[in-house]
């Protein structure tokens, strides 16, 4: 909300009438006071925050002022192609992520276990949309495995799923080596915990002490790092849809701000603000879900 | 077959570290006859966990055993393979450890961590379970059907214990080794818990291996007490003996400075004056010269024997022998 | 600090990382003098080449040097990451001992505007300002030392407010030793090896949004050179060929870990304690 209230201060901060910019050099004086009103620009600063967060209370996100068309319509449009990009990159880092961390954590200081460090950190560092760039080149350009832009009819599935691959791929990579080293550092600790040498004592198999015992523990934290994370997750997915030209509420922002579309701005930017509100608040409640201690609290 | 269910010959354990080899224990004798319970003291760093590790074989990776034996239901444990070893903790030996707020997975119910360890018997679920209800019965619980559900930390230490000896007694292990299963709880608790042992013990006719520094619990459980001191027994034999007629030093100042049997007013409590000896470079002769009051001349040069004091009572000391 | 040095050059991934940060921050330093051509001189001729011993890493459609472009990239990339990490390491520390020390309220409205800053998703804020205020090399910075301030400002005001309660400080402070004191001889030096580390690990992440920000149109203006905008170029041209992605990827890339790996070591070396918080 104050995130927000930021914004529309620091719109008007900024030299320069929206009305005008949006209309170009040629408009007449009445043309630019009309679309004004209509933006509702002409209003005094507070009483447009007011109006804007009053509107918002009725699911409203005001108009576009280019389409004439609700915002909410447009933003809610483009979100769910966001979401999958996010929810299919997440489930491809951890599929490969959680093994890779429990395998190091099992096998500290082998040579798999620093290469898959080295590995990690690499991963890391790889900036999104360098990795979306790349996979754009090779698999899409070069190799033709995938297709390089949009997300696919609507409808075909496997066509929207082979449109899903690389972008998924591109966020999800450096969240391979993120949750990799977390799962590594939280599993060695766990192993370290008194519980696990009872489970040992009670002649557990060793799988069944690593897979039930310990993972169920040391993959709290990951779920944390995921809510919070969808910060760096949405940046992320905002680069990649332009990369691959997909539709999706990054690349949303990014053209209504090339276009100087504040409406829609302000509509995208306060969804994902809400969604990452959202995605803290779900994380918390799968860890509740996970772990007992945590639910006796609530 | 011998009548000991546990019999530990000449056992060492070293730990590899940066300064060195860290030799924690040395050329350990243990008995643990049937039917008994014995007791083991000694100060914190004394080699106790290391020897309960080395019992289960679930020592450190920076462990190494250089020599001895540990003879269980006539089988020498460290000759055993891991799946045959895996085969005996938890259903032969089990063990109940210290801390009980933490050894129970908190994530994980009573329940399903009691039926998961019933693993290997091939019985349906609901029997598995009647049998953590009976055994959880058996320790003390109120209504145990109901909380099976339950999760560690909806239960008091007192009975989150209780449920560690549920856990380790439910497949009727020959020997169960106790590591200081009271010193988490507070006074009353530990007198119920001690108690609570006793019986099951008589019960089932298991062996107990019971690791304490309270002079008192062990005394009144123990039949046998060992004593160790910087990764050495130094004295063993019944309880009535050592304590009683206590044959090393080491064991005379550690009864003397047992709070129970302080009968005189004094402003300072006894201690024992001086540090356990650096492990890394051990020196020669005995463990406690640095300590002791008695020491002498040979002390410092030869390590003491263990010979017999008197009937089924041992020391390493070279004190009162001509 | 020499001391430091000797023991990262004898840990294999702290050499790589210092060996490649070196090698960028020379080249980068000296790319006037190494560069082959102008970063900006336009030879439509040659363009679109691949690599050739004239170009090493080919030329981009409007025919200018890819090789000398990258090396003039590093220039941008070094001092938007100087700048904006110094400016917000000085602001940061300043606010979070103010919160640190100074009135409740006082703090309780630092902390409120470091948790908005951090509610945005980073490039969404930097896109945001752009839009208003125009892209330029400044913009750029200005966004980063705004978002990087709270990394900074927590660390210090937790060191603060924890030096704060210590007995011996309350007596110092009583006796009338100034605020300045207290700050510069206790807070700062706790607080110096946690902001070094931070600040190295953020190296990359800066240089990284740079270049993202650059790649989307939003940074640095065309003509200059850097590694954000070639890899815009090559983006655009990703169908006739691959070498602007590559050339401009590659000192991102090779930079990236340089600083990350210099920085796990660094850390792994001052404050081991801090290996699981970060």
């Amino acid at each position: 909300m104050l995130a927000v209230t930021l914004l529309y201060c620091m719109i008007h901060m900024v030299p320069g009438d929206p009305a005008r910019i949006l209309l170009g050099p040629r408009a007449t004086p009445e043309l630019i006071a009309s679309m004004s009103a209509r933006m509702g620009l002409d209003l005094p600063l507070p009483v447009q925050i007011l109006r804007f967060f009053g509107n918002l209370f009725r699911g409203d996100l005001g108009m576009d002022v280019i389409t004439n068309r609700p915002v909410a319509d447009i933003v809610f449009g483009q979100l769910p192609y966001t979401l999958w990009l996010i929810f299919t990159a997440i489930v491809f880092a951890a599929l490969i992520g959680i093994p890779l961390g429990c395998y190091s954590a099992l096998h500290r200081n082998s040579l798999a276990d620093r290469i898959s460090g080295v590995l990690s950190v690499a991963c890391i560092t790889a900036p999104a949309f360098v990795v979306a760039l790349y996979s754009l080149l090779v698999f899409a350009v070069t190799l033709h495995w995938f297709p390089a832009v949009g997300a696919g009819e609507k409808g075909a599935f496997w066509d929207q799923v082979s449109h899903l691959v690389l972008p998924a791929f591109a966020i999800g990579l450096s969240w391979i080596g993120y949750l990799a080293r977390l799962v590594r550092a939280s599993m060695l600790e766990v192993m370290g915990e008194n519980h696990i040498r009872t489970a040992r004592a009670y002649g557990l198999a060793e799988r069944t002490v690593v897979y039930r015992y310990a993972l169920k523990l040391a993959i709290l934290p990951t779920v944390t790092v995921i809510g919070v994370g969808m910060g760096f997750l949405l940046s992320a997915a905002l680069f990649t849809e332009i990369v691959f030209a997909r539709p999706g509420i990054g690349k949303l922002i990014f053209d209504s701000i090339t276009t100087r579309n504040y409406p829609v701005v302000m509509g995208s930017v306060l969804v994902s603000t809400a969604l990452f509100v959202i995605s803290t608040t779900l994380s918390d409640l799968i860890n509740a879900w996970l772990d007992p201690r945590i639910r006796a609290s609530l | 077959m011998s009548n000991n269910v546990l019999t530990i010959r000449n056992l060492s354990v070293h730990y590899r570290t940066d300064r060195g080899e860290l030799k924690a224990m040395r050329h350990i004798n243990l008995d643990v006859p049937k039917r008994s319970i014995v007791g083991v003291v000694g100060e914190s760093g004394c080699g106790k966990s290391t020897l309960i590790s080395s019992i289960i074989r679930l020592l450190a990776t920076n462990a190494t055993i250089p020599n001895g034996s540990i003879e269980f239901e006539d089988r020498d444990l460290l000759k055993l393979s891991e799946n045959e070893m895996r085969a005996i903790r938890g259903v032969r030996i089990s063990i109940v450890f210290q801390d009980p707020m933490s050894t129970l997975n908190p994530v994980l119910s009573i329940g399903r961590q009691m039926t998961d360890i019933q693993y290997r018997d091939n019985k349906s679920q609901a029997d598995k379970v009647q049998r953590s209800v009976d055994m959880l019965e058996s320790v003390g619980i109120p209504d145990p059907a109901s909380r099976l559900g339950q999760f560690p930390h909806e239960f008091s230490g007192g009975m989150q214990q209780r449920i560690s000896i549920a856990m380790a007694l439910q497949a009727e292990p020959s020997l169960l080794i106790a590591d200081e299963p009271t010193t988490a709880l507070d006074a009353t608790l530990e007198v119920q818990i001690i108690h609570l042992l006793k019986a099951l013990q008589t019960d089932m006719g298991c062996s107990i291996l019971f690791i304490s520094h309270h002079l008192g619990v062990i005394a009144e459980l123990c039949d046998y007490v060992v004593v160790m001191y910087a990764g050495e027994v130094v004295e063993e034999g019944t309880t009535r003996d050592v304590f009683h007629h206590p044959a090393h030093p080491y064991t005379e100042r550690l009864l003397q400075c047992d709070p129970a049997s302080i009968v005189k007013k004094s402003r300072t409590l006894p201690t024992i004056p001086g540090d356990i000896p650096d492990l890394v470079t051990l020196p020669s002769g005995c463990v406690f010269k640095n300590r002791c009051e008695h020491v002498m001349e040979q002390c410092d040069t030869t390590t003491p024997d263990w010979t017999e004091h008197s009937n089924g009572h041992f020391v390493s000391c070279h004190r009162g022998r001509t | 600090m020499i001391d430091v040095l000797r023991r990262i050059t004898h840990e294999p991934l702290g050499l790589i990382g210092l060996i490649l940060v070196i090698l960028i921050v020379i080249s980068a330093i000296l790319a006037g003098v190494v560069a082959p051509y102008d970063p900006v001189a336009l030879n439509i001729v040659d363009r679109l080449q691949g690599p050739s011993i004239n170009h090493l890493l080919g030329t981009d459609q409007l025919g200018r040097d890819l090789f000398s472009r990258v090396l003039y990239g590093g220039q941008v990339a070094l001092k938007v990451a100087l700048i904006s990490i110094g400016a917000a390491l000085s602001i940061g520390v300043l606010l979070g001992m103010v919160a640190g020390f100074g009135p409740r309220w006082l703090d309780n409205i630092i902390m409120l505007f470091f948790d908005t800053i951090r509610s945005f998703p980073t490039v969404m804020f930097a896109l945001a300002t752009v839009a208003l205020v125009g892209p330029s090399l400044e913009t750029v910075i200005l966004v980063i030392i705004v978002t990087s301030i709270p990394n900074y400002g927590r660390v210090v005001r937790t060191q603060t407010l924890s030096i704060k309660s210590n007995e011996f400080i309350r007596a110092e402070h009583g006796m009338g030793a100034s605020l300045f004191r207290i700050l510069g001889i206790h807070v700062l030096p706790n607080v110096m090896g946690p902001l070094v580390i931070l600040a190295s690990m953020d190296i990359p992440t800066v240089i990284a949004l740079e270049a993202g920000l650059s790649f989307l149109g939003m940074g640095v203006k065309p003509p200059t050179p850097s590694w954000g905008s070639i890899l815009n170029d090559g983006y655009t041209l990703i169908r006739n060929t691959p070498w602007p992605i590559i050339a401009g990827s590659i000192p991102l890339v090779l930079i990236t870990l340089g600083f990350t790996f210099l920085g796990e070591s660094l850390r792994d070396l001052i404050d081991p304690k801090l290996r699981k918080s970060v």
